[in-house]
């Protein structure tokens, strides 16, 4: 932990300076030739590549940068050797352009790589691309490929990315298909340069371009002609280009990755092998964990009631993973009377006492919301919203407001009778419940509480069929990509799309204009009028920000860069 | 002999049968739509879910699905899981071999314990070791199994480091030996299957022990002046055995499910996972799947007790 804060002392630092370069307004984003040394790649990832801002990451740092990884790093990688971690179930695809599916994510991460990575800020800096040249009115992005090559000895060239955009991903992944529509055309200028032009500027266009969203190169000779569901490629034998290749799956059991030896980045990765152990049971993987038997527990896989297991353990580190920021939240149907007066909607708020929530329901994990979007994009939060403020618990306030609307009490004392849909695999979801039974029974709301499994619990929000119901949503790295949704008028009646039923022509127009914007700070004036008029209009109370953590063996190293699904390049076991 | 084996095999196909044609409607009329599962939690297009129905045959009402199921069942075409993306006997058998392999030697090993025990106890009904036997089979059957489970992985396998905490193999070593690795992985669940099995067994054998000894041909036979040894042997244990055989049948079904929750727990790569996390994401090819294999299994090993019962006693006849 210590070598961390040192790393990010650094990093603060680095941030510094390259914001003082900034003002040279060039807009080229160049990555490091990796024969460089070993530590430029992870130079790139802790540098804060603020595409907007519009700053050079370039290789005159590089050596600033190498000391301030080395000195982060207390030794030399060690080589060799295996590491282990646990996935809940199989994948079901071994490549994240299919599904959304977060084992699919933790192995097709691996193995397959997008044009651009993300750091461990969240960030995304060019990875199986070397270069991206952005033109002056953000609409054209050109990108230089690495040299790299497929694991059957074949390039990796220009023609497997936009095979893949248009072909695979545009077709089949949930996340880039709605990428492909801010796409203008897609050419492949020469074997390594691809230059992607977009029909109007695109904030989050090069986060977009990740593995994580979906957008992973995969072989354009491999797939060509084949249905990609169905391609033995994409659910068993990949033909992938990563710093792991899977050599064995048994299903059920494992997935066995071993070194790429044919891999692009040189000297890397270090380990000989990484396992991916499949343990259906939370208490199984915890225990696996604390034997000795697997050396990291991913955020997904690891149980919130564990994390005091773990960090009683000083062999074991349980830290906050890098992910995208999520949010746990209470959607209320706006369409259905007497909840389309927002006065009704801030009424349920007042009568929310949140921080009990947080301390019963999630242990005090996280934080109680202070604004209708999570933390995590300080660019697009607004710093004086603030809705514990503007809405402390108060059942008076909240009583006053619901007389005010009209919704009077009958002779029982009762105003509303609604029912409330949880899903009993989300977390906190039984507590919450059955604590604002009580709270709102104060103002004269009577819950009928119905616990429902997915994916019918997700058909019934998106048809409308739930007064109230609580969940918890992700980001998607940006936003544009995951907040929109909850709130822009189009997505209402989508699965996991926008579950208030919330429309305001308003909003629509601020998430337009936030997305068609690379400037971050200028995308951000519009996000935090978003958040004003959303805290005002109350579709959806936010509840409690989580912080999920990873827990690992101290032994195992290098993993600081990662970001939601690591890459293990620059992972070592120091045993 | 044989034409009561065929006899049986053929009736027992449309017992199996509509076993799976219950199921598969059972499960259709369960609410939740597999698309919506297969989707996951990230909003799509209401287009791409149409999409994905029509690929999977989801939009057709069920009778038709249930005629193509049945149709492809003949052809030995046993369906394609949407999940998995793979042949739904692809998915399957690896799987079911992995659970035969934790279920069939303790329903071995947990039948001769149990007999062993239940002779060992009649001896002197209502001793020491009878009355152990009875508290013990109380005990087994009122604590439920992934509990016991869970204890034994944190005693045996986090404390102690006795044993691993998960899987069926040591997946890091390569060159151990395979035998030795998979007894080691075995003992925890494989001692809480038997465990189990054994109870249920010992509870039928006991009782059916103490019958059979309080028969006038034992009292006759020790009358004769034989001794105890040969009383058990030649007497009481074969009479005994004919319904222990039966419910060494009858519990193997049981097994299998008890097998499911400790699978669960142990992190075994069985048809138990398979089976939860198919049931989760509405993949109804491998339920149906999972549901034809159960049911044919449970068939046959009633089929094959019943045979051998009918061979120890010469008073069931093969019918006619």
């Amino acid at each position: 932990m210590i070598h961390r804060s040192i790393l990010q002392g650094k990093l603060e630092i680095l941030k510094e300076l390259f914001n003082v370069s900034s003002s040279a307004g060039a807009e080229d984003i160049t990555s490091n030739a990796p024969a460089a040394g070993a530590h430029n790649r992870s130079l790139l990832r802790d540098s804060k590549a603020r595409f907007g801002g519009g700053l050079i990451v370039g290789l005159g740092f590089s050596a600033l940068a190498f000391a301030g990884s080395a000195s982060a790093q207390d030794a030399q990688p060690k080589r060799g050797g295996t590491a282990v971690f646990v996935l809940q179930e199989d994948p079901t695809y071994l490549t994240r352009d299919l599904t959304t599916n977060s084992e699919t994510g933790t192995i097709g991460c691996i193995l397959y790589q997008g044009l651009m990575g993300i750091n461990a800020e969240g960030e995304a800096y060019p990875l199986l691309a070397k270069s991206v040249d952005i033109s002056d009115d953000k609409l054209t992005y050109k990108f230089v490929l690495n040299d790299a090559r497929w694991q059957d000895g074949k390039p990796i060239t220009a023609k497997d990315v936009k095979y893949t955009y248009e072909e695979i991903s545009g077709k089949h992944s949930p996340t880039f298909k709605r990428t492909l529509t801010s796409i203008d055309k897609i050419e492949a200028v020469s074997d390594k340069e691809i230059v992607i032009t977009l029909k109007k500027p695109y904030g989050p266009i090069l986060i977009a371009l990740t593995c994580q969203q979906g957008a992973a190169i995969l072989p354009e000779h491999v797939y060509v002609g084949t249905d990609p569901l169905t391609n033995k490629a994409s659910n068993a034998e990949p033909v992938s280009s990563g710093p792991f290749i899977l050599k064995e799956w048994v299903r059920g059991s494992h997935l066995r990755l071993v070194k790429n030896p044919d891999y692009w980045e040189q000297g890397k990765p270090y380990l000989d092998e990484i396992i991916a152990q499949v343990v259906p049971s939370g208490a199984g993987r915890t225990q696996a964990l604390l034997s000795g038997q697997v050396d990291r527990i991913p955020w997904f896989a690891l149980e919130t009631s564990d994390y005091p297991l773990i960090e009683r353990n000083p062999q074991l580190l349980l830290q906050p993973a890098r992910k995208p920021p999520a949010t746990d939240f209470i959607s209320i149907n706006t369409e259905k009377k007497p909840f389309d007066d927002k006065r009704v909607r801030q009424a349920l708020m007042f009568a929310t006492d949140r921080e009990f929530l947080l301390k019963s329901a999630f242990n005090g994990q996280g934080a109680a919301s202070t604004s209708p979007f999570a933390g995590g994009f300080p660019w697009a939060i607004d710093p004086e919203m603030d809705l514990s403020k503007m809405y402390p618990y108060d059942p008076a306030r909240a009583n006053a407001l619901l007389d005010e609307a009209g919704v009077t009490r009958d002779a029982s004392g009762k105003r509303l009778s609604m029912n409330f849909i949880i899903e009993p695999g989300e977390e906190g979801g039984s507590q919450i419940a059955a604590a604002l039974k009580n709270m709102w029974e104060q103002v004269g709301i009577d819950l009928t509480i119905e616990t429902i499994q997915p994916p019918l619990s997700t058909e019934r929000i998106a048809k409308g069929e739930a007064n109230i119901a609580y969940h918890g949503y992700s980001s998607g790295g940006d936003p544009a990509i995951g907040w929109s949704g909850q709130f822009v008028s189009t997505t209402i009646g989508s699965l996991r799309g926008n579950a208030a039923r919330y429309s305001n022509p308003e909003i629509d127009e601020l998430f337009t204009l936030g997305q068609s914007e690379t400037d971050l700070d200028a995308r951000g004036v519009y996000y935090k009028k978003a958040q004003k008029i959303l805290g005002e209009d109350m579709p959806i109370l936010t509840i409690h920000d989580p912080v999920d953590k990873e827990a690992q063996g101290a032994w195992l190293k290098g993993m600081e860069n990662e970001y939601m699904f690591p890459t293990w390049r620059d992972a070592w076991v120091d045993k | 002999m044989r034409s009561f084996i065929i006899r049986r095999l053929i009736t027992s196909v449309p017992v199996i049968l509509a076993i799976v044609l219950v199921s598969f409607v059972l499960t259709r009329l369960v609410p939740g739509d597999p698309i919506v599962a297969l989707v996951g939690d990230y909003p799509v297009p209401p287009e791409y879910v149409e999409e994905r129905r029509q690929a999977f045959g989801l939009d057709q009402p069920i009778y038709v699905q249930t005629l193509i199921y049945f149709k492809n069942l003949f052809l030995g075409d046993f369906g394609y899981s949407f999940v998995n993306r793979l042949p739904v006997m692809d998915v399957i058998l690896q799987r079911a071999a992995n659970t035969l392999l934790l279920v069939v030697p303790s329903q071995i090993l947990g039948s001769i314990i149990a007999v062993l025990l239940a002779s060992m106890a009649i001896r002197r009904p209502g001793g020491r070791l009878d009355t152990g036997l009875t508290s013990l089979i109380l005990f087994v059957d009122s604590i439920p199994i992934f509990w016991v489970g869970q204890v034994f992985i944190i005693v045996f396998a986090v404390q102690l480091g006795l044993f691993p905490v998960q899987g069926m193999f040591n997946i890091r070593s390569t060159g151990s030996n395979v035998i030795l690795d998979f007894l080691w992985h075995w003992a925890l669940p494989g001692s809480i299957v038997s465990t189990f099995a054994m109870v249920a067994i010992a509870r039928v054998a006991r009782v059916s022990m103490i019958e059979v000894s309080r028969l006038d041909f034992i009292t006759t036979a020790t009358a004769k002046g034989l001794n105890r040894r040969r009383v058990f042997f030649r007497h009481i244990l074969p009479n005994a055995m004919v319904p222990v055989i039966a419910v060494i049948g009858y519990t193997f079904g049981q097994a299998l499910t008890s097998s499911f929750m400790i699978e669960a727990v142990f992190g075994w790569p069985g048809i138990g996972e398979l089976f939860l996390r198919s049931v989760a994401s509405r993949d109804y090819p491998v339920l149906q799947g999972i549901f034809l294999l159960t049911a044919t299994l449970v068939v046959l090993s009633n089929l094959l007790s019943d045979v051998i019962s009918s061979q120890m006693d010469p008073r069931i006849e093969y019918g006619r």
